[in-house]
């Protein structure tokens, strides 16, 4: 039987036959149906899918129409960190104007709010500079990154130095301060940005550090959402569910541990984000038809329970795409046609 | 994460409206404001333009448009570079 | 009561996190002339796993885990009194575990350090940032069965191969199984550098490390 070329999750080419693929289309659909509790792909889209794999062509792309909104986390750091020299005024005009940004986004190389914070006046010199060059909404990005709060980091003991001695109420607390303090870095960085004229400010990887992490950022967006009502707020998350690291934590009534995209939008629209970029991470071992299957069956659920707009991350490792620093056209390119077109996503 | 040539073109040609070749930094702006999703961001760019939906990813249509109403184009002529943003601040801020 | 009603009965005390009931379960099954044994590995042990298993799904947290391991570790004792000396289990083994230098994300590797220590390995944390050096002679120092390495980024993953050089000219990599974790390894990596496994996940990882120590 003619074999079909392929990909897995670390990039690197594999055969498989036509039942291979099938079945690992519908392997990867039920383990996110069963895991998320939600619906699996219709047998339609697993044949749009298994076509998709099948194409003999090298790059595809979605039909006339079905175009959506490409924004750039992290943009201003990767033409920097692939040893290209230029700073990060110039990254922001070649994310404009040579590949294709619809929006781009500032960030400091420690891509996370605290470090930002006293040095926040070069970043907003630095924001400043670049809208008076460029066109397409500007985002400033950084993480809620929790980590940064405990020992050896911050001020608080380690919970997770604390959890193995059995010692849980003095973790929970240790975390409960990490929320609190980063609430506050988040908002006053995102404020001091939002006032120098960034377009929106993007919370990138958020729920890195479990529930607390996740409840950071809706707090500090509640804040942000009050003082600014017209602010443009993106929650880019971490993961396809809270980790659990706390355990006990809620918004408004709802645990946050455990919660996958369909239930965290809803979180995230209470909290007054303007948009939502659900995380679906890649299994290495396993073929992409299984994981593309999988990350959309997840990134459609919370598709179909949203009211605002949905960019899913599809960068290195998620949303389908391989764990490989230089992911091939081919498998991006079916990765992107097929998360927009079945999910109808609006922007990635 | 992942390199810009990959990742990023790949995408964008894969699935992105062109950016300022055409008018996805348009209608990302609409997500932006007022929350549009994508369907209903391009109507409403579409029709403020006074173009037909298909066209705002036709770089060919919106080169000429983008010129003509002074809204950013890649090849920005002389004395026209600054523009674009105040232009579009302006617009955002007295529509609807 | 028979013996499986008695092996459900553990679990569930683990999944109901519940170390009373586990401890109860465990002198009442003596009682009833259980095989300890059985009673470890099939019910309390069988128990965690679901634990773990849940935990990689959004299903249970990590104080929970905590909180499980506990009532496992109270049932076992009870039950390991009842056994003569030789038929009392051996740890599953003794694991070194870090971060590598110049790398300093850990929430990652403290998840599968907590997760190691709850199904029973001896786990001796080195921390994050960790010089290759240390791994070495924590290992020398506490004869090490593994040593796992976690680095998160491509910049940092490096560092995993310059540790399985060291192993080798220590004269040590042939008594130490070596596992690489971290969001940028993947098989190919491990096999790549000469590494023992990748654990992808904390479930995959327990399953990988039983398989390979036994």
């Amino acid at each position: 039987m003619e074999k079909i070329m392929t990909r897995m999750g670390d990039g690197f080419p594999v055969e498989m036959s036509e039942s291979e693929i099938r079945s690992d289309l519908a392997a990867g659909t039920e383990d996110a149906a069963d895991r998320g509790k939600i619906a699996p792909l219709s047998k339609e889209e697993l044949q749009y899918l298994y076509d998709l794999f099948a194409s003999p062509y090298r790059f595809v792309s979605v039909e006339p129409g079905n175009e959506i909104v490409l924004s750039y986390d992290g943009g201003a750091l990767k033409i920097v960190r692939a040893a290209v020299n230029v700073d990060r005024v110039q990254a922001m005009q070649i994310h404009e104007k040579i590949l294709g940004a619809d929006t781009i986004e500032l960030g400091h190389v420690d891509y996370s709010f605290k470090p930002v914070k006293p040095i926040v006046g070069t970043e907003q010199t630095a924001l400043e500079q670049t809208l008076m060059v460029t066109h397409a909404p500007l985002f400033y990005g950084a993480m809620p990154n929790l980590g940064l709060y405990s020992q050896p980091d911050g001020p608080h003991p380690n919970p997770l130095d604390l959890l193995p001695l059995g010692k849980i109420d003095e973790a929970r607390e240790s975390y409960e301060m990490s929320v609190e303090d980063a609430v506050k870095d988040i908002v006053f960085v995102a404020s001091a940005m939002y006032d120098s004229g960034a377009d929106g400010i993007n919370m990138d990887t958020t729920g890195a550090a479990g529930d607390p992490d996740f409840l950071a950022g809706l707090k500090a967006a509640e804040i942000l959402k009050e003082k600014y009502p017209d602010i443009c707020i993106e929650l880019g998350m971490a993961g396809e569910f809270i980790l659990g690291l706390h355990g006990e934590l809620d918004y408004h009534g709802d645990r946050l541990a455990g919660m996958y995209p369909q239930d965290q939008v809803k979180m995230a629209e209470k909290a007054g984000f303007t948009i939502f970029g659900p995380v679906v991470n890649i299994k290495t071992s396993r073929s992409v038809p299984w994981n593309l299957s999988r990350a959309i069956t997840f990134t459609k659920a919370c598709c179909e329970v949203a009211n605002i707009p949905i960019h899913a991350n599809m960068g290195m490792g998620v949303g389908g795409v391989p764990m490989t620093p230089h992911p091939p056209l081919d498998i991006v390119s079916r990765a992107s046609k097929a998360m927009v077109e079945i999910c109808r996503l609006d922007g990635l | 994460m992942g390199d810009p040539l990959g990742m990023a073109i790949s995408h964008a040609i894969a699935s992105g409206m062109g950016g300022m070749r055409a008018a996805g930094d348009l209608v990302a702006r609409m997500q932006m404001t007022r929350g549009m999703k994508i369907d209903q961001a391009k109507a409403y760019v579409a029709d403020k333009l006074s173009i037909a939906v298909s066209d705002l990813t036709d770089p060919v249509i919106m080169t000429e448009i983008r010129q003509d109403l002074e809204i950013g184009s890649m090849y920005p002529l002389p004395g026209r570079f600054a523009l674009p943003r105040s232009w579009v601040l302006t617009s955002t801020a007295s529509d609807g | 009561m028979e013996m499986k009603k008695w092996l459900e009965k553990a679990a569930q005390s683990i999944l109901d996190q519940d170390e009373e009931s586990a401890r109860e379960i465990a002198k009442k099954s003596l009682e009833d002339d259980m095989d300890p044994v059985e009673m470890i590995n099939d019910g309390f042990a069988a128990g965690i796993r679901k634990m773990g298993d849940l935990f990689d799904r959004g299903e249970v947290f990590l104080p929970g885990l905590i909180i499980a391991s506990d009532a496992m570790a109270a049932a076992v004792k009870i039950l390991e009194e009842a056994l003569p000396q030789d038929r009392r289990q051996e740890k599953l083994g003794i694991i070194v575990i870090g971060t590598v230098e110049g790398d300093i994300h850990d929430i990652g590797k403290g998840i599968m350090v907590t997760l190691l220590r709850v199904h029973g390995y001896e786990v001796h944390d080195l921390g994050r940032d960790v010089p290759i050096e240390e791994f070495v002679k924590k290992a020398q120092e506490v004869n090490a069965d593994v040593i796992g390495s976690s680095a998160m980024m491509t910049t940092t993953q490096i560092g995993q191969k310059k540790l399985e050089e060291a192993l080798k000219k220590a004269g040590l990599r042939a008594k130490v199984k070596t596992m690489v974790g971290g969001a940028v390894a993947t098989d190919h990596w491990a096999k790549r550098i000469g590494a023992d496994f990748f654990g992808e996940t904390p479930a995959d990882t327990i399953d990988k490390l039983r398989r390979i120590l036994n």
